[in-house]
């Protein structure tokens, strides 16, 4: 049978499961959009390209498949970068489309043209420039092979528009992968497995730093259990907060914004465990101690941390090593981390009391003070999906759109007012598919984090950081959202207790002070 | 200890595979001396000899990021007591009056050949290892260089051991 290119990639996502496309059509995309319609495949338009990206992301942080999104040539394909560089950082698995001028004109500066597999070349996994229709099918397995395999990754395919228009023919059975390079880290070596409980076992004092990873393996239960067998403790990094499942033994997170009990559990350990985290300077602030590192990218590795290597899925080697550990006896006291909330509005109070109301609703996060401010006031237990690596601003709503589109849960937004207001317009996407988001905005009408900077570091010369905003209470209105806000301790339970119990889009704005502090007396991490 | 150290690197011969190789040591910050490309008994299949400096460490790490690429088939770091090596060097120098003698020893000295000679300058071709090359540079500093090209290192292991067939890629 003769089909067109656009409709062998459709045919092709439908092979491999796919429900939901993020995107913004263009014209050089068109015949996809043609084809996706016809398909089935449902699709939700963002606001703008990024967003897509975004709410891609939060898609498949919230479940386990790999989330696809669409974009034109050019500007589209441009805007999207933000949201492919968070991917690559993230370990995110995601597939995305561009539409590209035709073959013909590549390399002429043609009108919306962009080099999109150069530009995204050092923050993709892979991608694939399509000139041949030929190539479609097993490309876009491939992709899709690429991405969700191994240490994940965002896949980028770009097809020139007359590549989706031209046909194939069906009946020439799709060529077999062609991926020579591509190896998939199997099973841990029982070698390795064996030196790495060689070091366990003659350890005292070892500390497992759990990562983002732990979610990538799906290996939170594996992870208790072996914590729980050999008493031996975690801390986790930003990206492990919520991997943790083991109480009694979660230290907190470690780190330039952890507890200074979590980081001085790791100067005290004597072997680090570390459990599909990169030991980023952010999570070990220029610690070099003997380390295990189990990971599925060798090449994380030795790379900020000199360790010995376990190469493989998380699981598996958790899941191996309980055959060749000995249970440690040490007694570990947690000390919970003293806050002492002030008068006025306290942020971290307002989360601790967040936390206290909430069920099973997904959080999402933007990077800045409001994060840092949630990471202290809200459980351990509880996962915030964020901008980890690249730490984007303008993340959290579309991405608690995409998480919300998979799971079917409630979304928790956090957000402060700069991130609040680059994202905005997302709102409008949520409302139209009827989610109910809780869209917390920490407004201290400025940009707190760099703020703070700017006043521990360049002599209180604040530069940029004043932020006028709209009007928040119209914009709920515009948005036929709810709206509450609150500017003290004491309005705290009863505004998150209206705000829980409202369907649909809920605004909450919570006033506090520009000179609040993030870091209470820590310094400041860059 | 910073010490030269060559990679062989085989690559499938894709689009793009070259800037993904070369993207690695500008972002990564690596520190590469020479690079050659050229394809291999195999189809589809080039081969990149690189020449970096650095520790060990560099190295370990450098060699991991390589493997990470999709379109890398092996890397390998070519033992400095079993490989063989050459570079081609061609150097342009001024060769003037009784200058013009002394260069046409030295290029005699080094068994290099003269592969253009004009009435104020030769151009001589050295095949050889680096250390050869670097060598004849600096000897023939003093009459003047107009003009180098370098093909970087082709590095290859001496007897039976072959990486095409231990990476098993490609037809022959």
């Amino acid at each position: 049978m003769r089909i067109s290119g656009a409709k062998a990639v459709i045919n092709t996502l439908k092979e491999q499961g796919v429900e939901v496309v993020f995107g913004y059509p263009g014209a050089n995309i068109a015949p996809l959009y043609d084809e996706l319609k016809k398909s089935g495949i449902r699709h939700v338009l963002t606001r703008s390209e990024q967003a897509a990206g975004h709410a891609a992301c939060g898609y498949a942080a919230s479940g386990k498949k790999t989330c696809v999104c669409f974009a034109t040539s050019g500007p589209g394909a441009v805007n999207l970068i933000t949201a492919v560089a968070n991917a690559s950082a993230d370990s995110v698995p995601m597939v995305i489309f561009t539409g590209q001028v035709e073959t013909g004109r590549i390399g002429t500066d043609a009108f919306q043209e962009a080099d999109i597999t150069g530009a995204t070349m050092p923050f993709s996994k892979y991608n694939f420039l399509i000139k041949n229709p030929s190539d479609i099918i097993r490309n876009v397995r491939e992709a899709f092979y690429i991405a969700s395999t191994g240490r994940k990754g965002p896949v980028l395919i770009d097809i020139p528009f007359n590549i989706q228009t031209e046909e194939i023919d069906t009946d020439d059975e799709a060529a077999e992968f062609d991926l020579p390079g591509y190896k998939v880290p199997g099973n841990p070596k029982l070698k390795e497995l064996n030196e790495a409980a060689n070091l366990i076992n003659q350890a005292s004092k070892p500390l497992i730093v759990a990562g983002g990873g732990v979610f990538a393996s799906g290996a939170e239960e594996a992870l208790k259990l072996f914590m729980e067998s050999f008493n031996i403790p975690a801390v986790y990094s930003m990206m492990g907060r919520g991997a943790v499942a083991s109480e009694k033994l979660n230290l907190g997170m470690a780190g330039v914004y952890g507890s200074d009990f979590a980081n001085k559990a790791v100067i005290d350990s004597d072997l680090l465990i570390l459990a599909g985290s990169r030991a980023t300077e952010r999570t070990l602030m220029g610690i070099n101690k003997k380390s295990v590192h189990i990971d599925i990218d060798p090449a994380e590795q030795g790379k900020n941390i000199d360790s010995l290597g376990v190469t493989g899925d998380l699981k598996a080697a958790l899941n191996a090593l309980m055959l060749l550990v000995k249970r440690k006896e040490q007694s570990i006291k947690k000390e919970p981390e003293n806050l002492g909330f002030h008068e006025g509005l306290d942020p971290i109070y307002f989360f601790s009391i967040l936390s206290d109301n909430l069920k099973d609703e997904i959080i999402t996060a933007d990077v800045g003070q409001n994060l840092i401010w949630a990471l202290k006031g809200i459980k351990d237990s509880k996962r915030i999906i964020m901008s980890g690596g690249l730490g984007a601003m303008g993340f959290a709503l579309p991405a608690a759109i995409g998480a919300a589109t998979e799971s079917k849960k409630d979304g928790v937004v956090i957000c402060g007012d700069g991130g609040f207001q680059m994202s905005l317009s997302e709102l409008a996407t949520a409302a139209s598919l009827k989610l109910n988001l809780k869209v917390i905005i920490m407004d201290n009408s400025s940009l707190g984090m760099i703020r703070e900077l700017q006043k521990d570091e360049y002599n209180e010369n604040y530069s940029a950081v004043d932020l006028t905003g709209p009007k928040l209470k119209y914009i709920a209105k515009a948005y036929g959202a709810s709206y509450g806000e609150i500017s003290k301790n004491e309005e705290a339970e009863n505004e998150l207790g209206k705000m829980m119990n409202t369907e649909g889009i809920y605004i909450l704005r919570v006033i506090t002070d520009p000179d609040e502090s993030a870091f209470r007396g820590q310094h400041h991490g860059r | 200890m910073e010490d030269r150290h060559v990679l062989a690197v085989l690559v499938a011969n894709r689009t793009g595979v070259l800037n993904r190789v070369t993207g690695l040591y500008s972002r990564r910050g690596f520190n590469i001396e020479a690079l050659s490309v050229g394809t291999t008994g195999r189809e589809g299949v080039s081969r990149i000899t690189i020449t970096l400096k650095g520790d060990k460490k560099e190295v370990d790490q450098i060699t991991k990021q390589l493997e990470k690429l999709v379109d890398v088939i092996a890397v390998k770091e070519l033992p400095k007591e079993a490989t063989v090596g050459r570079e081609v060097c061609f150097v342009k120098a001024a060769a003037k009056g009784e200058a013009r003698e002394r260069l046409i020893q030295l290029i005699d000295i080094f068994r290099a050949s003269i592969i253009d000679a004009a009435s104020d300058a030769i151009t001589a071709c050295i095949i050889g290892d680096t250390d050869k090359t670097e060598a004849f540079l600096k000897l023939a500093e003093p009459f003047g260089i107009l003009e180098v090209v370098r093909s970087g290192l082709m590095a290859i292991e001496r007897g039976s051991v072959s990486m095409e067939e231990e990476a098993d890629c490609g037809n022959k």
